[in-house]
């Protein structure tokens, strides 16, 4: 039923998606010391506490990223070779409760269903990376059971349950004979555990602190490979049973928000990431060179060597007294994880600004409408670092934009 | 609105828009455009041997000619390059591919001719299987030389009585030259036995006589085409190409037992790994010749003392051609080290594509495990545009292995 509800794309630096929700996205994703609707969930489970009766919210986001690539310069070539232009609408959904009287004063249940991890890049068949990639789709469904609890006015903890469930698909081009072969591998997983964690701070009227984290996931996938062989090579390329396993990053928020003056809020965000779980992929096919000679299929390892890095989010919300109409302004600065080495179209990352706009209104009294613009600016990123045993000898230069819509409708019971 | 305010509004919004436009690091592609430097390619020939004919599986034939590396160059630098396009089957003796596993390939003898069998003039690519470095001297009557494929090629005394003589008619501005492998490969392919009508070679070309014959055609080229740029290629080491290297010296049918065959000297001896067993022994091997009451004939098997002869030759050759390229002031195109760099780094990779030295599953070789596939072509096409872009201070791409046809399946 997920499947063809969702589909993600890398759209911060690496595999993660940070766009979960059309307010947060409108405020440059600065949204962990406040996490004051019910994207908290991902955000900062601890700021359900500070929420007041139930809440629904469902939403998504249309990314339309668009890539170029120039090269390969190990080919002396500047050559223009155009990514296809795919949209790509994650989903995002939650329902939170906050008990503010009673014996239950302070502690809050909430679920949650987003994509926090996601990937998807598609070139024409007949490009020049061909070899290395023509499609990668990764997906990550997270289902998270969530409590939190406000110990008094001022600080709350909260805590998630993260059940993961992910499928990977991935095309290329098997060049060795002609014609060409299309090799298409496809795994999904088990389910799998993880967890995520927040505390908010505030300790002044005017001032609030969040921190949370979400650990990494090794998520082992099975699945199957399929050469598409002319007859006469079925052989050597059986295809058949393959494993592979995929470890998106522990990931943590620091942030920081302050009303200067009535109807103005403002925050700060720190957004680290471990990606440094991310050394290589390797596929691994059950039956290979090793245990069947004369068969041509061997494992393939692709050394990643991602680094840890960090976002930096700006937000800003504005109360208009019209309506309960709110805008909404944000900058990101996404630094990449990809060393140059590893640089490749499957994931043709770079240093990205963030500009995002948006708006909220309610547009009944229990209903609130929020929308938000968010333009990513990449930076362009040349890459010679790719020709090395292991590496995907194809050097050159990625240029890339994308442009990312979100909308979420809220009601308040 | 009062004036200053409009003022310092519109300040900001021009500063906003400044910094909107400067988000996204904008950088140049790391080759610069394309140009030809001081390359002078009005008038391309390539002499040469099956190499530079697009000679594959055996046999030449238009569809794979497309792809010999003169024809790739000429696509590169946007010049003409027209080539003695075989239609049909091709002519020569095609090896097909049957099965991979167990290797089986069959062969059959194809004879067609040019589709442009009346081309005015010479061909630019004068590429003639089986040539030698003094064939490519020779004025001899062309149509009753024991190789078919100098009439094929060279089709019209009216041209030049020679290849060289035909390319130079063309008053070529640009020369790729790059034979005298043949020299010594016949020799080798054929277990080092001379065979009437097959293999004329006693032993590879003598040192002297080899280096007389390359000075030869050097001079000439410098007296009929003295303002001409020429780029010479070398000789790789044969005894690495895949129709030495693929069968081991360990029995197919019995893989513990060495081969038998009969040695350079005379004796029937056990193979050891300092035997090249040649690719033409694989249909005798699977009904059993090889051992001890069968042994191989010498024709199949290049021993560790021809192997030795060989690489004398290869040595002497080398020292020749870079001496002669260098004393006429040309520009050395060293395959030598290519090839030899290929099999020490365990291969060629590009484009997520590797290449290795291996027969067929290699890519880099053609069905006959001498002559370069068209994926081959291409490395060696790119091999030449280098060394122009390096001498010639020009910018030109090098055509994509990963884009030519690999072995068709079978």
């Amino acid at each position: 039923m997920l499947l063809f509800l969702i589909n993600c794309v890398a759209f911060a630096g690496g595999f993660q998606l940070n766009e979960h929700g059309a307010r947060a996205t409108a405020q440059g994703g600065a949204f962990a010391a406040r996490a004051n609707d019910p994207s908290a969930i991902f955000f900062n489970p601890a700021g359900m506490s500070f929420m007041r009766g139930t809440h629904l919210m469902i939403g998504t986001t249309l990314i339309a990223p668009s890539y170029t690539f120039y090269g390969p310069s190990n080919l002396n070539s500047s050559q223009e070779w155009d990514m296809k232009s795919n949209l790509f609408t994650p989903i995002n959904a939650y329902i939170t409760n906050t008990w503010t009287d009673g014996a239950l004063k302070g502690l809050a249940v909430g679920l949650g269903f987003t994509t926090p991890y996601g990937l998807g890049t598609e070139w024409d068949d007949d490009w020049v990376g061909r070899a290395v990639t023509r499609e990668i789709t990764l997906e990550t469904y997270y289902l998270m059971p969530t409590v939190s609890y406000a110990i008094n006015d001022f600080v709350s903890v909260g805590l998630g349950a993260n059940i993961v469930w992910s499928n990977v698909d991935l095309r290329k081009a098997v060049t060795s004979f002609d014609p060409v072969m299309n090799l298409e591998l496809s795994g999904s997983s088990k389910a799998t555990f993880s967890w995520n964690a927040g505390v908010m701070i505030k300790p002044l009227d005017d001032v609030s602190i969040g921190f949370s984290y979400r650990a990494q996931t090794k998520i082992d996938y099975t699945g199957t490979a399929d050469f598409h062989p002319p007859e006469s090579l079925k052989n050597l390329f059986p295809g058949g049973d393959v494993k592979t396993s995929i470890t998106p990053p522990a990931t943590w928020f620091a942030g920081i928000a302050w009303k200067p003056i009535e109807n103005l809020e403002v925050e700060f965000d720190y957004q680290g990431i471990q990606w440094s779980s991310y050394d290589k992929l390797t596929i691994d096919f059950v039956t290979d060179a090793t245990t069947n000679p004369g068969v041509k299929q061997t494992d393939q390892t692709q050394e990643k060597g991602y680094k840890n890095t960090y976002m930096l989010r700006f937000g800003a919300e504005y109360r208009l007294p019209i309506m309960g109409l709110k805008l909404r302004a944000g900058y990101v600065f996404d630094k990449n994880p990809v060393p140059d080495k590893a640089l490749e179209p499957m994931l043709p990352d770079a240093d990205r600004h963030g500009v995002s706009i948006g708006a909220g209104i309610n547009i009944l009294p229990n209903i609130t409408l929020d929308v938000s613009y968010f333009h990513l600016f990449f930076n362009d990123r040349n890459t010679s670092s790719t020709s090395y045993e292991g590496g995907v000898y194809l050097d050159g230069m990625y240029r890339g934009t994308a442009n990312l819509y979100s909308l979420n409708i809220s009601y308040q019971l | 609105m009062e004036d200053a305010t409009m003022k310092r509004t519109s300040l900001i919004a021009i500063i906003a828009a400044l910094v909107l436009l400067n988000f996204g690091c904008k950088e140049d592609p790391p080759v610069g455009a394309k140009n030809y430097g001081t390359i002078n390619a009005t008038r391309y020939v390539a002499i040469g041997d099956a190499l530079t004919a697009g000679f594959q599986s055996g046999y030449l034939v238009k569809a794979l000619q497309l792809y010999s590396f003169p024809n790739l160059i000429a696509q590169q630098l946007c010049t003409e390059c027209v080539q003695p396009l075989i239609t049909g089957d091709g002519s020569g003796v095609r090896i097909t591919l049957l099965s991979l596993n167990p290797l089986a390939t069959r062969k059959d003898t194809v004879r067609n001719y040019p589709e442009n069998l009346n081309y005015a003039k010479p061909y630019n690519n004068l590429g003639v299987p089986v040539c030698t470095i003094g064939g490519v001297l020779d004025t001899s009557d062309f149509a009753s030389r024991s190789n078919p494929f100098f009439q094929l090629v060279l089709r019209n005394p009216a041209f030049g009585k020679s290849v060289l003589d035909q390319a130079l008619a063309l008053n070529p501005t640009l020369i790729t030259f790059w034979t005298g492998i043949n020299d010594a490969l016949i020799w080798a392919m054929y277990g080092g036995v001379q065979i009437a009508g097959i293999n004329p070679f006693k032993e590879p070309t003598g040192e002297l006589m080899f280096r007389a014959y390359f000075k030869a055609a050097m001079d000439k080229i410098k007296a009929g085409a003295p303002n001409a740029q020429v780029l010479v290629g070398n000789i790789p080491t044969i005894q690495d190409l895949p129709y030495f290297t693929t069968l081991s010296y360990k029995h197919i049918l019995h893989p513990s037992d060495n081969i038998y065959f009969v040695h350079s000297n005379g004796s029937v001896v056990q193979a050891s790994a300092n035997d090249k067993i040649l690719l033409s022994a694989m249909d005798l091997l699977k009904v059993d010749f090889g051992t001890a009451q069968k042994p191989l004939p010498s024709i199949f098997v290049l021993d560790s003392d021809e192997l030795v002869i060989l690489g004398n030759a290869i040595t002497a050759y080398n020292n020749a051609i870079s001496a002669e390229v260098s004393s006429h002031g040309y520009v050395l195109v060293d395959f030598k080290a290519l090839f030899d760099g290929i099999k020490n780094s365990n291969g060629y990779s590009v484009c997520g594509e590797k290449f290795t030295m291996s027969y067929i599953s290699g890519g880099l070789f053609s069905l006959d495990g001498m002559n370069p596939s068209c994926k081959g072509h291409a490395i060696i096409a790119g091999e030449f545009i280098r060394m122009m872009n390096n001498t010639f201070h020009a910018n030109v791409p090098y055509p994509n292995p990963a884009f030519m046809p690999g072995v068709a399946a079978p």
